[in-house]
């Protein structure tokens, strides 16, 4: 069986490897976005000089590309038509790039402000169309006066040793300079603003020792640093015309503390500048030994940020937490025993202020012994913003058995998305406990056998019984009834008593109270015995009931009175001779019933107890006028 | 009268009757920490319009387990009322009280109407109101044997003195104290936060603010609104649905 040697396998795989490699880096690079970018050497020339224009095309392999033509101008003259090429790779983190330019050169034809129009490129059929460029013409004069040229012999022969009274060239503030860029310049209190520091430099510029002058602050702001390259490669972009390279020295997430307009310090270093265009002769780069970097000192500008107060109608959950978040609520277990831990974790993760963030309330059943919460947090600092979570875990200890239920935790944020507050609420969480508290071993009782911090066992037998709804005695109608009735007995015994007294003091009184009760009774008997057939009987008693209501009234003894006396005693109460004239033949008529019963008829009968009823009214009536 | 009171008697045994099952089987869940049934069948038996120490009592412990501190303090203040110097119920409102956010401190009272609650716990209005009726009724008694000759002599006109002197006594404490009594309706405040407003309008400026489970003495009501004065004095209307009658 034949086999490869080793180092022959080893130089295959190397070239499947490299050969995948282009492939893949071909691939990648169609797979990239074509992007290209028109530039100039300088955006300020003097009238005797020229300009660069070049057209970069990234994002392609090259082989679409086709050859531009030369961008319009107005105000400048092409010296060439056809375009000068370059090709670029560069690969970074493993990623190849390449890009292809364009370059061509103009003069200026005139002063003031001229013009070189938008170039279009063809790539694989599509083309790409570029912003047109504004030039500043001046006189040539205004511009800085160029080195003197050497004599190239005497340059070659020098010795890279000689003194050579040149200074070095200082950059402009065009050539670099540092841009501060917030992503809002309007935020609320406490929303997140990125600002991040740019160090703008122009193609060919070569920095080292680069190094912060003088501390960065942001008074007003909590801050907190987000990531960036420790060895930044630098990127291209155009600004105005002119290719820089920018490299992004740092950047900050700050997070207003109060309403207002507050300012964040200007980011400030030193460091030391390599000009090309102060000598782009190759034999002196070649053999000067000398520095020529020049230090330079840059400095951002301020930064100033309004921060606007949050709304008022803020919910009472909210505890000041703006941005957007997610929140969790987690226990480990729901069935324990009493006297073990439930750990209750609260996770918040999202762009904000976490550091400053504060646990949620928790309600927690007073059964339960709760402690501080460990509070850690996990900040997110490698993207463009500031990212994280923060984990609230509350350790709650229940200290008796049964169901408890934990109520839904509140956590409000103000939504800076939505500029609304905006509240996650959990669901509730039921846990449920067995077992009995076994006895501690530290104090746990007062002095009289409470326990400590804690209520009371509970009552397991009730006692006197109360109503609970009792009314104020002072509304109430019995109790004045209650007091009312006794002082109505008592005056009704005390009237009475006093009745009782004079009936039994006062007998011509209690004759004439008696008076008509007693004919009334007498009356009655009368008509029951003529009813019974009783002649005799019912005359005697309708003469009782006459006779005695005269005794009883006048308070004399109307037995054995004559009728004179009878007559007599009339008289002398002035009761008048009709009336004495009825009463007569009243009782003359009694008189003949009882005793000669025979002749009397019924007629006779009815008609005397008529009499009777009628006259005993009628002299009550003239005994008492 | 007898029967009136009989039948009062009577319908109030019932009641008792009815509410006792409740409070037990109440009671039972509670020792098995079923706090919520607990509390419903407690609530079943206060709403037959009886109460006690006890059914108070377990009512605030149900509300201390449940975490509500404004109800807890709220029948604690209410067994309180009937059993004063109950430890349990000292104990427990002592612990409940530390719960509370406001710690304000409390006006004295004045020395009369101090003097008049202490006349009134010793002599509540109901029992003096009885005793004196009884005394009264003697008195009557005592009137009409005199009217009737039968209860006359030195030791009888004794007894009316004393009869009228004492049961007027007690029944004019026990009518004044009912209508003028020596201290102010009370609540507590059920809400989490309450801001105590000058005027009785949302819109209206705060006075302060007063959290769950103060004792405050509630005046006037306007609508849905009810004045109240917490314990350091100050004033203000605060909406009556934070508040728990004691």
């Amino acid at each position: 069986m034949q086999s490869y040697p080793k180092q022959n396998i080893s130089l295959i795989t190397s070239v499947i490897i490299c050969v995948l490699m282009v492939a893949f880096s071909a691939e990648s690079a169609r797979a990239q976005a074509v992007k290209v970018q028109a530039s100039v050497s300088s955006n300020r020339i003097g009238t005797e000089e020229a300009v660069t224009y070049s057209l970069l095309v990234e994002g392609s392999d090259g082989t679409n590309i086709a050859i531009p033509n030369a961008p319009p101008a107005d105000g400048l003259t092409l010296l060439q038509s056809v375009p000068g090429t370059q090709q670029n790779v560069s690969i970074v983190n493993g990623q190849m790039t390449r890009s292809f330019g364009f370059t061509w050169t103009f003069r200026p034809t005139r002063e003031g402000t001229v013009r070189i129009g938008a170039g279009t490129v063809t790539v694989g059929g599509q083309e790409h169309h570029t912003q047109p460029i504004d030039l500043t013409v001046v006189p040539q004069s205004q511009m800085p006066a160029r080195r003197p040229s050497a004599d190239p012999l005497n340059r070659l022969f020098r010795s890279p040793f000689d003194a050579e009274p040149q200074e070095a060239p200082e950059p402009s503030e065009n050539d670099i300079f540092i841009r501060a860029v917030p992503t809002a310049r309007t935020a609320y209190q406490n929303e997140q603003v990125v600002v991040e520091y740019r160090l703008y430099f122009r193609e060919g510029i070569q920095l080292r020792q680069s190094r912060l002058t003088d501390s960065w602050d942001a008074e007003g702001f909590w801050r907190e640093e987000l990531d960036v390259e420790t060895r930044p490669i630098p990127r291209i972009t155009v600004e105005n015309g002119l290719r820089y390279n920018t490299i992004v020295l740092k950047r900050a997430a700050v997070f207003p503390t109060r309403a207002g307009e507050m300012s964040v310090d200007p980011l400030k270093i030193e460091s030391e500048a390599l000009l090309p265009f102060g000598s782009r002769d190759p034999f002196q780069s070649l053999f000067s030994l000398r520095t020529r970097f020049t230090p330079v000192q840059l400095e951002s500008p301020e930064v100033k940020i309004t921060a606007r107060p949050l709304p008022t109608s803020a919910p009472t959950s909210f505890n000041g937490a703006v941005g957007t978040f997610a929140a969790t609520v987690a226990p480990d277990r729901t069935n324990l025993e009493v006297g073990e831990s439930l750990q209750l974790t609260i996770t918040i993760a999202g762009k904000g202020n976490l550091a400053t963030m504060e646990s949620p309330a928790i309600h927690v059943p007073a059964a339960f012994d709760v402690y501080d919460p460990e509070v850690t947090s996990m900040l997110d600092r490698s993207g463009d913003e500031l990212f994280g979570s923060k984990t609230f875990t509350y350790v709650l200890i229940p200290r008796s058995n049964g169901t408890y239920e934990i109520p839904p935790i509140e956590f409000t944020y103000f939504n800076t998305d939505t500029d609304r507050y905006q509240t996650r609420e959990s669901s509730p969480i039921f846990v449920e406990v067995t077992g009995t508290a076994s006895t501690p071993d530290v104090v746990v009782a007062t002095t009289n056998g409470m326990p400590v911090d804690d209520f009371a066992p509970l009552f397991d037998t009730s006692g006197d019984w109360e109503r609970t709804e009792t009314r104020s005695l002072h509304i109430l109608w019995w109790p004045y009834l209650l007091l009312i009735l006794p002082l109505i007995a008592l005056t009704g015994s005390i009237v009475y008593q006093n009745r009782v007294n004079r009936y039994r003091s006062d007998v011509r009184w209690a004759r004439g109270r008696r008076a008509h009760p007693l004919s009334r009774k007498h009356l009655k008997q009368a008509m029951e015995l003529l009813n019974d057939g009783d002649t005799r009987g019912y005359f005697e008693e309708l003469e009782r009931a006459v006779l005695g209501f005269v005794g009883n009234r006048m308070n004399v003894a109307e037995r054995g009175l004559t009728r004179e006396q009878l007559d007599d005693l009339l008289t002398a109460r002035n009761i008048d001779s009709a009336l004495r004239q009825r009463l007569r033949s009243l009782l003359d008529t009694c008189d003949k019933g009882r005793f000669a019963p025979a002749s009397i008829t019924p007629e006779n009968k009815e008609e005397a107890f008529d009499e009777a009823s009628s006259l005993i009214p009628d002299m009550d009536e003239q005994i008492n006028g | 009268m007898l029967i009136l009171t009989l039948m009062i008697s009577c319908s109030a045994k019932a009641q008792q009757e009815a509410a006792l099952p409740l409070f037990d089987s109440g009671t039972a869940l509670l020792g098995d920490g079923q706090f919520l049934d607990a509390l419903q069948q407690f609530e079943e038996a206060e709403a037959l319009g009886w109460g006690s120490t006890q059914l108070y009592y377990n009512m605030a412990l149900v509300h201390h387990r449940l975490d509500n501190l404004g109800q807890s303090i709220r029948y604690l203040e209410k067994a309180q009322v009937l059993s004063p110097d109950d430890p349990k119920v000292l104990h427990s409102l002592s612990v409940a009280s530390s719960h509370r956010v406001d710690t304000f401190s409390e006006l004295p009272d004045p020395f009369w109407r101090a003097t008049h609650a202490w006349v009134l716990r010793t002599f509540p209005i109901f029992p003096a109101f009885w005793t004196g009726f009884l005394l009264y009724l003697i008195l009557i008694g005592l009137i009409i044997g005199k009217y009737m000759h039968y209860l006359e002599g030195p030791w009888f006109r004794r007894a009316r003195f004393a009869a009228a002197l004492i049961g007027g006594a007690l029944i004019l404490h026990a009518l004044t104290s009912s209508a003028f009594p020596p201290y102010d309706e009370r609540a507590v405040v059920l809400s989490n936060q309450v801001s105590l407003l000058e005027q009785a309008d949302s819109d209206s400026d705060e006075v302060l603010e007063v959290h769950e489970g103060l004792v405050v003495t509630k005046g006037n009501q306007a609508s849905e609104w009810t004045f109240i004065q917490i314990p350091n004095g100050a004033r203000g209307w605060v909406p009556s649905n934070t508040l728990g009658d004691i």
